[in-house]
């Protein structure tokens, strides 16, 4: 805690002391307590004690007030409870009575102020908090605290009763695991047997009996919400630090809880479910009473059909339970699919069902099925079990798949209204069921996870019928349509797997020449943007992975789709251009043999054609991701050109590393640097020389990759210097925006690894940034950034009657300012949202530096001249780099650039008191 | 109070109930299927339907060969198409007194009614419905009279022949009933016969029953419509619609708490979601455009082409279509997109702000703007000179059969290029296409019917709660061709009432009650008396009068005292101060001097003496 902090706590303490003063927002009280928190967490003495004797001082003096508020109570409470934690502190506190005061029996010491919620509250957050040593226990024992505690876990008000109900679990999983018998550090599974056998044979200690004794009472109670009360207890002690302990109480409520199993499971299934899972996840297996699993058995059957999935799904992803409790849990699992498929099936019966054991139907079923809501609630939290379950794709060898997807096909299919349904229950759950997103989006979910466990042709037919029909039909959901699409997928690529290609793709090939090729055609031209996007994203990634299948190149260069999507590139929503230029990107794997157009005869041509396209769009389009997407593309090609025999795209390298790297997307930069590494190592490897190995070596690097480059580009004759020049600017780029690794030199990269906050080249790694960081590395960021701009100050005085060019101005801005601008808003935002006193304080440190140079800056005249300059010049600036100027220019004259000796002295001046005054602000909110 | 069922068409309805002591049409809809008989009427000599053979009678007989002809298979009737007229002889249609009109399909057979059946009565509609209804017609006439046809074929008609014909011939409805269309001036004349009326005003009938349109939400002035005496409630439900297109939205409280709710004009494709049709049609329209094929919309001139016209003025820059020419063809064309544009009282919420901006409420006028959109009486003239493909064509009649989509038909249908996209639900695009076959031409169904669907009717009946519920037979079961779809039909307690075509239904509902008006003066001379809190009663003598379904009790003879004597009774009437005594054998009326009053009551003596 800082000092000024220190200092301020004693008029803070004056203030809550003082009853006649009424504290209304409790919040800032709140707020104190974590701050002593945060410091009592760290010091094992408490020296914050001796160093702000107050503390004692206020404890002391408030608990003797009477007619105090009850906030403050509730906070005084809190706060002792805090430092009590220590075991001398709370002794002395005791002899002082100090602690009996506040802490005893408050019934029968009869405070009035127990009447207020907060003050019960206070009460038990403060004995929870100083719930650290064994003289606690024996103190609440020795005022009959542990009935109070009980007997508050029905208040009226639901915080105190969840208080209450976590204290007592505490108290019983500390006491248990402190107890003298089982004091034993670790909780290894051989010495915790050892410990529970021990445990059997000895008494329990006093002061917990009462607990026990309560637990053992209420669960055998008849009032329902009294056995809800224990059984939560019981799985909050499960919940806690020692879970063990709940295995320690286990034999003596097994009895009960067994009785409870076998009568009406009403309102206690859930708690009861809670309680066994919670028990088997934290305890290992080895310990568990050989009746456990049994029993768990018999709540899962006796459960009702909405709360036995819960506990079904949380059965099969427990470790360690037996096989025929999973068994069991599947089966519970499946019967309403299974139910379902019985009422839909023309077949017989046993042709459909999904397991032997379940022609005995929870009576629950039909009933759950027969109400809209249940029955989507019910589908919806099957469907998504499911897919869990198919997602740990280890046990999952139990599931019938066959059947599994039969039902799941059923379900999709009364969804869209296509299933006949028989029965009047059918027909009733088809109501429900036509038309709902939700059960369709789990439904295909699930299909989707489905080709890798049931594929058999039959299966490959029903699922691409289906998913046609989902894909055609102009109701579905934009949602649907993308999962439809993805599922599609899976089962489009299962069929070309080679085990399984002999067998499924003539049923494929049916599939494919039926009219879904007309089908795809009009969702590419669907009214909703994110059905075009879906559509050609799925078109990309079926395009890629069937590049090698003939018969499909032939099918999609002759429906005309690739002709379609060189249309989407136009279109209005940029997600959808750059889904369209990723599509174009993969469909250019297709094997040679598939024609674009119609009209054009040689396959080169055309790819000079979308080459053509996505350079278009690379310099003109006006939002990110199509240029993203467009930069990235080339990149890929470029990089796999061995595959693609690209010998026209390496003619507009240049061009592309000139558009690429003068982009002011950052990630549109970073493929240009992709590009330009790809082409280097294709050039280098056709001159058969490791590009790796001479530019790794090469720690110096630029000198060295310039003659490199010039021999290269010698044995490559065209466009020798633009390529060395762009190559150039990239690597600078490259350098001192992103840090690419390869190729800048291994003191910034040791610079960078030593502090994180200066590593720019991606996201900021928070975790690694600490204080210490801030004040070294904005120092450095900032001095960089002023020899910087001395430089191209410089640079600009010495070209001051030449022509600008937006190149020399703006980027070499962009590329001084960056690192400066990453760690600074780093640093500012971590003020903002993570603030602590060492931080505040390396703020306020290194803040009016950067304000300094920031001010420097914006009065920079040779930079200010320079605006000016590119926007006489007539320049061909498109409208976003006139916007840039334009604020620039405005920034620069509020930044005061034209102001003159002592007016310029006194704004500064003003500017600096300014920022002062807010960061001042700023940490006197936050204290 | 009877429901005389006039049509069988659920969304062409044509209904006539007497309640009280009038005599109400609801709608008085035309069926047009029955054109999808006979041959188009091209627009120009067509050879390829000129060349079709004649039909012959199996036995060889060639006496309808000029009459039928065989297209691929089907045969079709080669004259001027005809209708088929509401039923006429089920009620004596000159007694009707009103005929309301709930939205402009439904009023095409007014001509027919008002001028020859001797109908004198009045016409209730909104001003759109009347003035689109006109356009409606008047395309009609236009359409039919401008290609006219020298033969009329009526021997097929004749019963012994009908029994030969092949099906569906065979099976088409009333076809003695069928009639030509009507001429302009007797259109006229029958518009001239409505009058105007607003949403939720009230109209007096004869003092009988009140009348009063709703906004129904399906098109521009569409109404339903409450008929209401004081004690009993009918609500007449026809084309109503949920969506937020660009009509007033759907009125639903006042429909509540009617003793009968007449249900028609339910959307007839219950499968179909509009919305995604829409989408459906624009991407369709997209894919044919692109790949250099025109798109031909076969539509009416007014309604759902206007969302059709918005749709694609959102969607067209997005598909990149800004450069391809939109055409609307028809007679009235011009008149229904400039009407669209003033009847702002009539549009819904959003579209009526517009006006106040000032902006046209429709898109279709920018799109008239900026030459997106042309519009062209028809085929000949100017169209002529402008026409560029690929193109997408607005054109009618839905029923292929006349109008200038017939040309385009004849012009696109060899290549496979091109599409046509149908999104009037009222008739089967199968039967449509049939005397085009073969047709190379892609056909796609979209219809977009904004009428509300059997879920939405169940939640609506759920609302308003209706004692009963009486609707066309076709709604109380599943559609023919989704048997299993049990949900596409009404379902509600008790179950509906269900009509057919020439049928009278006797509605459940006793009258009970009557509304008696007392007369200021008569009201001031009672006093009641207390016979427990909060009721009071007394006996009133007064008389009663009925005049223009009103009643009303004055005052009249009232101070009777009655005697009785051994021999019989003396009725004192003090206020005239005389006297009737009745004896087993005499009867004397004793009053003093006053001839008139003692010829009254000997005349009422009389009577109830000889009732006994």
């Amino acid at each position: 805690m800082e000092s000024e902090c220190v200092e301020l706590l004693p008029r803070v303490f004056s203030v809550l002391g003082d009853a006649g003063q009424t504290v209304v927002d409790d919040t800032c009280l709140e707020k104190l307590l974590d701050c002593f928190r945060g410091t009592t967490e760290n010091e094992t003495e408490l020296h914050i004690l001796q160093r702000i004797p107050c503390l004692t001082n206020i404890i002391v003096n408030v608990s003797k007030q009477k007619d105090i508020h009850p906030n403050i109570l509730s906070f005084i409470m809190k706060l002792t409870g805090l430092f009590a934690a220590s075991e001398n502190y709370f002794i002395q506190l005791e002899d002082n009575g100090i602690m009996r005061h506040l802490f005893g029996n408050p019934k029968k010491l009869g405070t009035g102020a127990w009447e207020e919620a907060t003050v019960r509250c206070g009460w038990l957050l403060g004995i929870q908090n100083m719930l650290q040593h064994e003289a606690v226990i024996e103190f609440l024992y020795k005022y009959d605290c542990i009935d109070e505690i009980i007997r508050l876990q029905e208040d009226p008000s639901i915080f105190v009763a969840s208080t209450a109900s976590q204290l007592l679990a505490d108290i019983l999983s500390f006491s248990l695991q402190h107890s003298k018998h089982a004091a034993l550090g670790s909780s290894s599974t051989i010495q915790l047997s050892n410990k529970v056998t021990v445990l059997h044979s000895t008494n329990w200690p006093d002061y917990i009996s009462p607990i026990t004794g309560h637990i053992e009472d209420f669960l055998k109670s008849d009032i329902t919400s009294n056995v809800q009360q224990a059984l939560k207890l019981l799985s909050k002690v499960s919940g806690t630090r020692h879970p063990v302990a709940v295995i320690l109480l286990w034999p003596k409520i097994e009895e009960s809880v067994e009785l409870l199993l076998k009568g009406d499971l009403t309102g206690i299934g859930q708690p009861l479910a809670e309680l066994f899972l919670n028990v088997s996840r934290s305890v290992p297996s080895e310990v568990l009473e050989l009746k456990f699993w049994p029993l768990l058995g018999l709540l899962l059957r006796s459960m009702n059909q909405i709360e036995a999935l819960t506990l079904a799904s949380g059965i099969l992803k427990l470790k360690n339970c037996p096989q025929s409790l999973r068994m069991q849990a599947v089966t519970t699992l499946f019967q309403p699919l299974n139910f379902i498929i019985a009422v839909t099936s023309i077949q017989t019966p046993e042709d459909t069902v999904l397991l032997d054991v379940s022609s005995d139907y929870r009576v629950d079923i039909e009933n759950c099925l027969s109400r809209k809501s249940t029955c989507i609630n019910l589908l919806c939290q099957i469907l998504s079990y499911l897919w869990e379950l198919l997602q740990m794709s280890l046990q999952t060898t139990e599931l019938p798949f066959k059947a599994l997807m039969k039902s799941v096909v059923t379900v999709l299919r009364l969804c869209i209204g296509a299933a006949i349904p028989i029965t009047s229950t059918v027909v009733n759950i088809s109501r429900h069921l036509i038309g709902c997103i939700k059960v369709q989006r789990g439904g295909i979910d699930v299909l989707g996870a489905l080709p890798q466990w049931a594929a058999g042709i039959e299966e490959v037919d029903c699922a691409l019928t289906l998913l046609h029909d989902y894909v055609s039909n102009p109701d579905t959901d934009c949602t649907v349509l993308k999962k439809s699409l993805q599922a599609l997928f899976r089962w489009m690529s299962h069929c070309i797997e080679p085990v399984n290609s002999h067998v499924l793709e003539p049923k494929l090939k049916e599939f494919l020449h039926g009219d879904f090729m007309s089908v795809m055609k009009k969702r590419l031209f669907d009214v909703h943007w994110e059905i075009r996007d879906s559509t050609l994203e799925f078109l990309g990634q079926v395009c890629f992975q069937f590049k090698g299948v003939e018969s499909f190149c032939q099918l999609l260069g002759s429906c005309g789709i690739p002709h379609l999507v060189l249309e989407l590139l136009s279109d209005p929503e940029s997600y959808v251009r750059a889904s369209a230029i990723t599509a174009l990107g993969k469909m250019n794997y297709l094997s040679p043999k598939w024609q674009m157009l119609p009209n054009e005869n040689s396959v080169t041509a055309v790819k000079v054609n979308i080459l053509s396209y996505l350079l278009h769009i690379l310099n003109q389009d006006t939002e990110g991701f199509p240029r993203r997407a467009a930069i990235k593309v080339l990149a890929d090609w470029l990089k796999n050109s061995h595959i693609l025999s690209s010998g026209e795209l390496e003619n507009f390298i240049p061009i592309i590393l000139k558009i690429g790297s003068n982009d002011l997307d950052w990630e549109v930069k970073v493929h240009t640097l992709e590009l330009a590494e790809a082409f280097i190592d294709r050039s280098v490897s056709n001159l058969s020389i490791s590009p790796c190995a001479v530019l790794m070596s090469n720690s110096t690097g630029s000198t060295q990759v310039n003659v490199f480059l010039q021999t290269l580009c010698e044995g490559h004759q065209r466009s020798l210097v633009h390529a060395q020049l762009h190559w150039q600017g990239a690597r600078n780029l490259s350098a001192q925006v992103f840090g690419n690794k390869r190729y800048s030199t291994t003191a910034e990269v040791q610079r960078r690894e030593a502090n994180p906050l200066l590593d720019n080249k991606g996201l900021p790694r928070f975790s690694a940034i600490t204080v210490q960081h801030i004040v070294p590395g904005i120092r450095q960021v900032v001095q960089e950034f002023r020899e910087g701009l001395q430089e191209l100050e410089k640079d600009l005085d010495a070209t001051e009657h030449m022509e600008k060019t937006w190149e020399s101005v703006f980027n070499r801005l962009e590329i001084l300012q960056f690192p400066i601008h990453y760690s600074w808003g780093i640093v500012s935002y971590l003020d903002k949202v993570k603030s602590t006193p060492e931080l505040r304080k390396a703020y306020q440190e290194i803040a009016p530096l950067v304000v300094r140079e920031n001010i420097r800056f914006s009065q920079s005249v040779p930079l200010y001249n320079a605006y000016k300059a590119l926007i006489s010049e007539n320049q061909q600036l498109n409208g976003i780099q006139l916007r840039i100027l334009n604020s620039s220019l405005r920034a620069a004259r509020h930044g005061g650039v034209q102001l003159n000796g002592q007016t310029k002295a006194r704004f500064n001046d003003i500017q600096l008191q300014l920022a002062n005054h807010s960061s001042k602000f700023r940490c006197g909110k936050k204290q | 109070m009877k429901l005389y069922c006039l049509s069988g068409h659920p969304t062409l309805p044509c209904n006539v109930l007497k309640f009280k002591s009038t005599t109400i049409m609801l709608d008085c809809g035309l069926d047009m299927t029955s054109a999808l008989h006979f041959l188009p009427l091209p627009l120009v000599h067509s050879p390829r339907l000129s060349k079709l053979p004649g039909w012959i009678l199996k036995d060889g007989n060639t006496m309808l060969e000029k009459e039928l002809k065989d297209c691929a298979g089907r045969v079709f009737v080669d004259s001027v198409p005809e209708f088929c007229l509401p039923e006429t002889e089920l009620l004596d249609l000159s007694t009707v007194d009103v005929i309301l009109i709930s939205n402009y399909h439904c009023m095409m057979a007014l001509p027919y009614i008002t001028e020859h059946t001797g109908f004198t009565g009045t016409v209730y509609s909104t001003e759109p419905t009347m003035q689109i209804g006109r356009l409606l017609m008047e395309e009609l006439v236009n359409f039919m009279e401008r290609v006219p046809k020298p033969q009329s074929a009526t021997y097929w008609k004749n019963r012994e022949m009908l029994r030969h014909l092949p099906v569906p011939l065979k099976d088409a409805v009333e076809v003695l009933t069928w009639k030509r269309c009507y001429t302009m001036p007797e259109v006229n004349l029958a518009l001239s016969k409505v009058q105007l009326v607003g949403y939720s005003q009230k109209i007096e009938l004869f003092g009988a029953v009140q009348i009063t349109p709703l906004s129904s939400g399906y098109c521009l002035g569409s109404s339903n419509w409450i008929i209401q005496s004081h004690y009993e409630k009918v609500a007449y439900v026809s084309g109503s619609s949920l969506l937020t297109t660009h009509p007033q939205p759907m009125e639903q409280t006042s429909l509540k708490n009617s003793d009968v709710l007449i249900l028609t004009g339910l959307t007839q494709i219950p499968t179909a979601n509009p919305d995604g049709m829409l989408g459906e049609f624009c991407s369709n329209l997209a894919v044919t455009v692109r790949s250099g094929g025109n798109v031909l919309v076969p539509c009416y001139p007014s309604g759902v082409i206007y969302d059709l016209l918005e749709c694609l003025y959102q969607y067209i820059d997005s598909a990149g279509l800004s450069t391809i020419p939109f055409y609307f063809i028809s007679p009235v064309a011009n008149s229904s997109l400039e009407f669209s544009q003033i009847f702002a009282e009539w549009l819904c919420h959003n579209k009526q702000s517009k006006v106040y901006l000032p902006e046209p409420p429709f898109p279709h006028a920018e799109l008239i703007l900026t030459n997106k959109l042309k519009h062209y009486p028809s085929i000949h003239g100017e169209f002529s000179n402008d026409f560029k493909q690929p193109c997408v064509v607005f054109t009618g009649h839905p029923s292929l059969r006349y109008g200038d989509v017939v040309h385009f038909l004849e012009l696109w249908g060899k290549s496979s290029l091109n599409t046509i996209i149908f999104t009037e639900p009222d008739f089967s695009y199968l039967d449509a296409l049939a005397p085009y076959q073969p047709l190379a031409m892609k056909c796609v169904y979209c219809p977009i019917d904004t009428r509300l669907n059997f879920i939405q009717v169940s939640k609506l009946l759920k609302e308003v709660q209706p004692l009963h519920v009486v609707c066309p037979e076709q709604y109380t079961q599943p559609p023919p061709a989704q048997s299993h779809r049990t949900d596409l039909m009404i379902d509600c307690q008790p179950p509906p009432m269900a009509y057919r075509r020439a049928e009278v239904l006797t509605l459940p509902f006793k009258r009970r009650y009557e509304k008696i008006e007392l007369m200021p003066d008569l009201a001031e001379s009672l006093v009641p008396s207390e016979i427990k809190p909060g009721i009071s009663m007394v006996t009133v003598s007064a008389v009663l009068q009925t005049k223009d379904n009103k009643h009303i009790l004055q005052h009249g003879i009232t101070d009777v005292k009655v005697e009785d004597t051994p021999e019989g009774h003396i009725v004192h009437l003090q206020s005239e101060d005389t006297l009737v005594q009745i004896e087993e054998d005499s009867t004397h009326i004793i009053c003093d001097n006053n001839e008139p009053l003692r010829t009254k009551l000997r005349d009422l003596v009389l009577k109830f003496l000889q009732k006994l």
